[in-house]
């Protein structure tokens, strides 16, 4: 029988899920109506070409279902969390830029700058969007670099694989 | 590896999707038109802060050749009795689903992302009339000019066609009458509206 699980490790499971849960939810957002995510990436002139534009559109909202869906399995969990911070940081680096833009056209304070940045969630304000994004990286990038929320896991647990040396410590006899 | 499968999952997922984009299609074949001398530079957004002007709209338009229709003239066209008989139309740009939601009476759905859908229906109804009033949601929108000039492409002359600026959010903040689409969503023959 499996020894207690910390509470890190619940709270680990929790979080995996937790951004599982909302990676599926805003993607398919998005991925369902891909015109309105288009016209949102549009606006952060990222690309020129219409190709270009075209994949930025119909990849990005299905790589986020994608991956929460394997953080929701628990499939591939390390290399799901650093894609998403791969993800996240650029997308918020130019959610920032777009918004610097839109202060100093309008001549706001930058935290009543309010836009479609694209999230899936409409028009939005810019200064909770950015905690919200800080607040997602952070947790991909501690289950990512941590290796924990292995429990409850579809490759760990439930089918029994391997689990990661790092992550014995704190799940002992998972899965050995 | 992650990245590989998702690239595969998102190129799947899009081919199946009756939404999917097309990948070479150049969804926004108008070309961006520089700020007017004196106005500060817009973000060249379709959404956003909704503090653009309508004069800079307005300018934008008629940059990109067409005409630019204000609150009052658009009112007067709804009232105009040719609107009965097909000789005014209205054309709503907005999506499918706010279409649905309410529009302005009598208006037809077009869709410039997906023109294969409606254009064919569309088309005979501009042919036949004198006047096509194609809206957005106003603002910073441009779905409406992108329409008109799918429209004019399709062979529509420039000269009848019209972008009523304020667009539906105006329409609705004037209190001016709206309907709502038949649960099948088939586009309405202008005559047959209040």
């Amino acid at each position: 029988m499996n020894a207690s699980p910390t509470r890190i490790e619940w709270l680990a499971v929790a979080l995996r899920w937790g951004l599982g849960a909302w990676m599926v939810g805003m993607g398919l957002v998005k991925g369902l109506d891909p015109v309105a995510f288009l016209k949102a990436v549009r606006q952060y002139e990222l690309v020129s070409s219409a190709w270009m534009l075209n994949a930025v559109a119909i990849w990005v909202p299905w790589l986020e279902v994608f991956c929460g869906l394997l953080l929701l399995a628990g499939v591939a969990v390390r290399g799901t969390a650093w894609l998403l911070v791969s993800m996240l940081v650029p997308f918020t680096l130019l959610v920032w830029r777009h918004a610097l833009i839109l202060q100093n056209n309008l001549q706001i304070p930058f935290c009543a700058v309010r836009f479609d940045c694209g999230c899936g969630l409409g028009e939005v304000s810019i200064c909770p969007k950015l905690a919200e994004n800080f607040l997602l990286m952070l947790a991909a990038a501690w289950l990512g670099w941590s290796g924990k929320g292995q429990r409850l896991a579809l490759r760990y647990e439930l089918l029994g694989g391997n689990v990661p040396a790092e992550c014995r410590t704190t799940a002992t006899g998972h899965g050995t | 590896m992650v990245l590989l499968t998702g690239l595969l999952f998102g190129w799947l997922a899009n081919a199946v999707s009756p939404r999917g984009l097309q990948w070479t299609r150049n969804y926004f074949p108008l070309a961006k038109v520089p700020p007017a001398q004196g106005e500060q530079e817009s973000t060249g957004t379709p959404m956003g802060s909704g503090e653009v002007s309508q004069t800079e709209a307005i300018a934008r338009i008629q940059a990109r050749g067409f005409i630019a229709w204000n609150f009052a003239r658009a009112a007067e066209a709804f009232e105009d009795p040719r609107r009965l008989t097909g000789q005014v139309i209205w054309v709503d740009a907005r999506p499918e689903v706010q279409y649905r939601r309410g529009h302005i009476p009598g208006a037809s759905h077009f869709d410039p992302y997906r023109p294969e859908q409606q254009l064919l229906e569309v088309l005979a109804l501009c042919l036949r009339a004198d006047q096509v009033v194609v809206y957005c949601s106003g603002g910073q929108c441009e779905d409406a000019e992108l329409a008109a000039h799918l429209l004019q492409q399709a062979g529509v002359p420039r000269e009848r066609l019209v972008i009523y600026v304020g667009g539906f959010g105006e329409w609705v903040q004037r209190g001016q009458p709206v309907a709502s689409a038949d649960s099948s969503g088939k586009v309405q023959q202008p005559s047959l509206q209040p």
